[in-house]
């Protein structure tokens, strides 16, 4: 929020201050061994937590991209997600997350795609308690974010992308994501359908390139185009599915 | 010995220095200045009433409170103080109001009433040429044109085997200085003025204020220094006759401190540009013919644009012997902002061109680029670009031959393209008058005291921006007069207590303390020893200036405590020109500085994304006076350049800033530096030359575009004619598919 303020964008009259609830700073082991994410916890301890280390590396790589460490260490994790832009979003729904929200009526979880989609929070009032990834992670994972400069700036295009193999070498599960600059990370669910069973031949993914510019919906501005955002979005895509050739 | 810590360096690291504007004063008020909403328009009405009548506003002065000359500007005054009926960029300042605190100075800007018309928004040199364009000042909207012709052009062309021509444009770049423009003026009991506010040349600020104030120059009082950062964005004149005007008003110190975003809005920036070349070579790679078109949009209003214009011009066949040039620049008014000095004074942008000629020419006849260059190098002895002549040392083949033994090793090591990565490697040279050239006034000067508390002050009017005019002089007044640092006190940035040095600017500081020290040192040392003699009735051969005092048979025969005490100060005071040439070529230089630049780069083929992965410069400038001072210039010059290469850009559209800050406008952060940045210093001089050190404070900004760009060339064949490099034009260079042919 400190950026819209910075930006003279409509800032809220009041605010109320969450960083009381240590329990939601917290990143804990599920019984079945998913990652679960305090909402309140600053992505810098994210980025370094042994858990998130270990069982979701992809993670805290994107999380290292993420402004500054200065930033870091006072923006959370929730708020990098509910702000609507933020770089952890596309590797979290890569991932498929889920998210859980204090509401009037108590716990209410959805999956982070859900929410994504609609943009909206269960209620007005909902607190943001946690994000969940399962684990073990079976597929590989990828995230790239390209700015204008090589740290401490908002991304241009960002990038992740969850796959799975069959013994045969066709894609049984795949989720890619992108997203960058002031719009907010898609999955390119056709681009994804089109995949599933297929392997990756030349022909395969010589015509996904055209599919991946048209699905994935970014946002021009003075500093680069829509058509440059696209095409960036799809040579990372399709360097990162070739590499698993 | 010379990897000394400079004098203000601890407090700097430490964020103990208090710069001008960390100042306060009891009973100060804060002051913000209105700017033009529009970047073209005529004021209607302007009403202040609203704001005056808000609690905690002391005073709100328009056009009609300025009591001299409504105008400022180094050379020709022509840019409004406080704006009247027309207003020419968005920082055109329109009001300005003193409040108790900085956020009633704020409230009281939203309460002042201007009424507008908006006129047509000039924001392009092509616009502002236009036959129909409306006309921005009384003289029209050509600031000033300057050329240069050296034999008949269209034979030499004729002559021509091979022929290069192209467009080249470079971008507005910002200074990014750390502290923005701002200070403290206090009106003192006695009538004068003292204004605590950064500059580069306080006694000009001195003389514009008075001309603005209608107060003798005596009676105002400029403190300068230190402050954090300037790079030639503080030489004019900015917040200092708003404060100046308030604190008179008030009769109250009165503080401004520019956000980020006013800073953006209102200060100068470097002169985009638009360069065309057209440049000719016989059968043996030899220049016969360079033609070149500069058109420079100078933004509303002059300040330094006509003299940068001319650097440009100098520059525009650089270190190369050519037959014949035709050189010819426009430099326009426009609604875009306001362009003027910065680091390089238009050699940036000239050599950005010229060297990207080399490079295209020697693709063109099928020569190593290396090879073209030691062809039409200049030579010692060759006379300078305008024909003129200058003060002869070998420093271009120097640079140009040192450039190649690390570009040949370099090439050598390279590291290996990998699947989406490309590397490359490319060069440029350059050569870069200091001082301001002839026909232009030029005076410096200092003053060398034996206080009467034994300390040895050494006296300039020159600023410590951060450049390391301070390390420069204690390195300088050390070594010339035998003393240790401790025994001095170097006073400068005040102009109550110093005398004129002339502006800190143009790569002068460094050369003209060296050159003050030849000319005092002599009197000096001999008033000394003089007084030595008469306390110790000792032999004036045996005795000279050493550590703390003065010296005899290796011991310290007398402190200059005990030297001082009870007598008069003993002071030497000097005056003189920055060395010209003797021919009369107005704007001509005559001392310059050469530079060798090897750029590594690697291109990510996915992104279009352009990392600089080495940085090499060798810099000939005479005898380095400080290696750490040089090495900061060199390599901050360097990594400066670098982001004016890839990313920097004051992008404006419809004279309106699209950059506003920092999250949009960007510098290279460390992760951008490359890892390996080095430099070799060639100190070398001919047996005789006696102006020692030159400065070298713009050099290391000069020729590190072109270098990158051709690196960029080399990796993946795209001609670079546009700064900054956009990775979107990259990748558009690269033909669709590139991503399957790669995976062979
Ligand atoms: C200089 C700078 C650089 C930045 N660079 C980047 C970058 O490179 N990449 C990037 O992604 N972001 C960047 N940001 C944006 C941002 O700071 C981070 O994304 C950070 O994660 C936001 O977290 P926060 O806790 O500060 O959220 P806030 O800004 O405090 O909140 C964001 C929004 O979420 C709501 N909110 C927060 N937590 C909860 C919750 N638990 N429940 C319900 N609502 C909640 C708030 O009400 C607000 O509407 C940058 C910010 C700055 C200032």
């Amino acid at each position: 929020m400190q950026m819209q303020r910075e930006q003279g964008l409509s800032f809220p009259p009041h605010l109320i201050s969450l960083e009381g609830i240590r329990e939601l700073a917290d990143i804990e082991e599920t019984v079945d061994g998913s990652i679960r994410i305090g909402a309140l916890t600053d992505l810098e301890t994210c980025r370094n937590h042994p858990l998130v280390k270990e069982k979701c590396p992809v993670l805290s790589e994107a999380i290292s991209t993420i402004a500054s460490p200065a930033v870091r260490n006072r923006g959370t994790i929730g708020g990098n997600i509910l702000y609507g832009v933020g770089d952890a979003i596309p590797v979290l729904l890569a991932l498929d997350a889920r998210l859980s929200w204090f509401c009037e009526n108590g716990i209410r979880s959805e999956w982070m795609y859900d929410y994504v989609s609609e943009q909206e929070s269960p209620a007005e009032s909902a607190i943001l308690t946690d994000i969940t990834v399962s684990s073990p992670i079976k597929g590989r994972c990828f995230f790239r974010k390209v700015g204008r400069r090589e740290a401490f700036i908002p991304s241009v295009v960002t990038v992740a992308m969850y796959r799975e193999m069959t013994d045969e070498q066709t894609i049984k599960e795949i989720r890619m994501v992108a997203g960058g600059g002031v719009s907010t990370p898609r999955r390119l669910k056709m681009c994804e359908r089109e995949l599933i069973g297929k392997e990756l031949t030349d022909d395969v993914l010589a015509s996904l390139s055209d599919s991946i510019k048209e699905e994935s919906a970014l946002i021009g501005d003075v500093f680069a185009s829509v058509d440059y955002r696209r095409t960036v979005a799809a040579n990372l895509l399709l360097a990162a599915l070739q590499s698993d050739r | 010995m010379k990897k000394k810590i400079r004098p203000d360096g601890k407090e700097k690291v430490t964020g103990r220095l208090k710069y001008l504007t960390d100042l306060t004063f009891p009973e100060m008020l804060w002051a913000k200045v209105l700017r033009s909403a529009y970047p073209h328009a005529r004021i209607l009405s302007l009403s202040t009433e609203k704001a005056r009548q808000l609690p905690g506003v002391q005073a709100v002065i328009t056009h009609e409170d300025v009591p001299a000359l409504n105008g400022f500007g180094i050379v020709t005054p022509d840019q409004p103080v406080l704006c009247k009926d027309t207003v020419r960029y968005v920082g055109d300042a329109v009001a300005a109001v003193a409040a108790e605190s900085v956020e009633i100075a704020a409230r009281a800007l939203e309460l002042i009433e201007v009424h507008y018309e908006p006129l047509p928004v000039v924001d392009s040199p092509e616009k502002a040429l236009a036959k129909s364009a409306p006309l921005l000042h009384p003289g029209g909207n050509i600031l000033h044109r300057a050329g240069f012709q050296r034999g008949d052009i269209q034979t030499a062309f004729s002559r021509c085997v091979n022929v290069v021509e192209e467009t080249y444009e470079v971008p507005r770049q910002l200074h990014a200085y750390m502290e923005t423009e701002g200070g403290v003026i206090v009106p003192e009991k006695d009538g004068t003025l003292t204004v605590y506010v950064g500059t580069q040349h306080g006694f000009k600020d001195r003389f514009q204020l008075s001309r603005i104030l209608g107060m003798p120059e005596e009676e105002i009082r400029i403190i300068s220094s230190p402050m954090g950062g300037s790079f030639g964005g503080k030489d004019e004149l900015n917040i200092q006759p708003y404060g100046a005007l308030l604190a008179l008003a008030t009769g109250r110190p009165v503080k401004i401190h520019q956000t980020r975003q006013e800073s953006m809005r209102s200060s100068i920036k470097r002169h985009p540009m638009s360069i065309t070349m057209k440049t000719g070579v016989d059968q043996n790679g030899r220049l016969l013919a360079h033609q070149t078109t500069i058109t420079a949009d100078t933004g509303a209003y002059a300040t330094l644009g006509p003299a940068i214009l001319d650097f440009a011009v100098e520059h525009a066949c650089g270190p190369y012997m050519i037959e014949a040039v035709d050189t010819k620049g426009v430099s326009v008014f426009t609604n875009n902002g306001v362009s003027g000095e910065f680091r390089g004074f238009g050699g940036n942008q000239i050599t950005f061109a010229l060297e990207g000629q080399m490079d295209r020419l020697a693709a063109a006849i099928g020569i190593d680029a290396l090879e073209l260059r030691r062809l039409n190098i200049r030579r010692e002895q060759d006379p300078g670009p305008l024909g003129q002549r200058i003060v002869q040392t070998n420093g271009a083949l120097e640079v140009l031959e040192s450039a190649a033994q690390v570009y040949r090793d370099k090439k050598q090591q390279m590291p290996k393209a990998s699947e989406w990565k490309r590397t490359g490697i490319g060069m440029a040279v350059t050569m870069h008058g200091g001082g301001l050239g002839f026909g232009r006034m030029d005076p410096a000067g200092g003053r060398l005291s034996l206080k009467e508390n034994g300390k040895v002050e050494i006296a300039f009017g020159f600023e410590e921006a951060g450049q390391g005019i301070l390390a420069v002089i204690e390195a300088v007044a050390t070594e010339e007069l035998g003393c240790r640092k401790e025994d001095l006190s170097i006073v400068i940035g005040d102009t109550a207590l110093v005398p004129s040095s002339g502006s800190t600017t143009a790569s002068r500081g460094t050369s003209m303390v060296w050159h003050s020290l030849q000319r005092l040192k002599g009197s000096f040392i001999k008033q000394v020893l003089a007084r030595a003699v008469q306390k110790t009735g000792a032999e004036e051969s045996v005795l000279s200036i050493g550590p703390g005092g003065v010296w005899k048979n290796g011991k310290c025969a007398l402190s200059f405590e005990s030297l001082a005490a009870g007598e008069e100060p003993i002071v030497v005071s000097t005056q003189f020109d920055f060395p010209v040439s003797p021919d009369a070529i107005d704007s001509a230089h005559y001392l310059y500085t050469y530079s060798g630049v090897v750029a590594q780069t690697e291109v990510d083929l996915l992104t279009g994304r352009i990392k600089v992965t080495g940085l090499h410069q060798s810099t000939a400038a005479g005898p380095v006076v400080n290696e750490m001072g040089y090495r900061g210039q060199i390599e901050g010059g360097g990594v400066m350049a670098l982001g004016y290469t890839l990313m920097e850009d004051v992008v404006m559209t419809e004279g309106q800033y699209a950059t506003e800050n920092f999250d949009s406008y960007l510098v290279p952060g460390i992760q951008d530096v490359p890892f390996d940045l080095e430099l070799e210093a060639i100190e070398t001089l001919p047996p005789g030359d006696h102006y020692g050190p030159r400065g070298v404070g713009e050099i290391g900004t000069v020729a590190v575009a072109p270098a990158i760009a051709n690196a960029i060339y080399d990796a993946i064949g795209f001609r670079v004619s546009r700064l900054p490099v956009k990775p979107e034009a990259v990748l558009q260079s690269m033909e669709r598919g590139v991503l399957y042919e790669n995976q062979s």
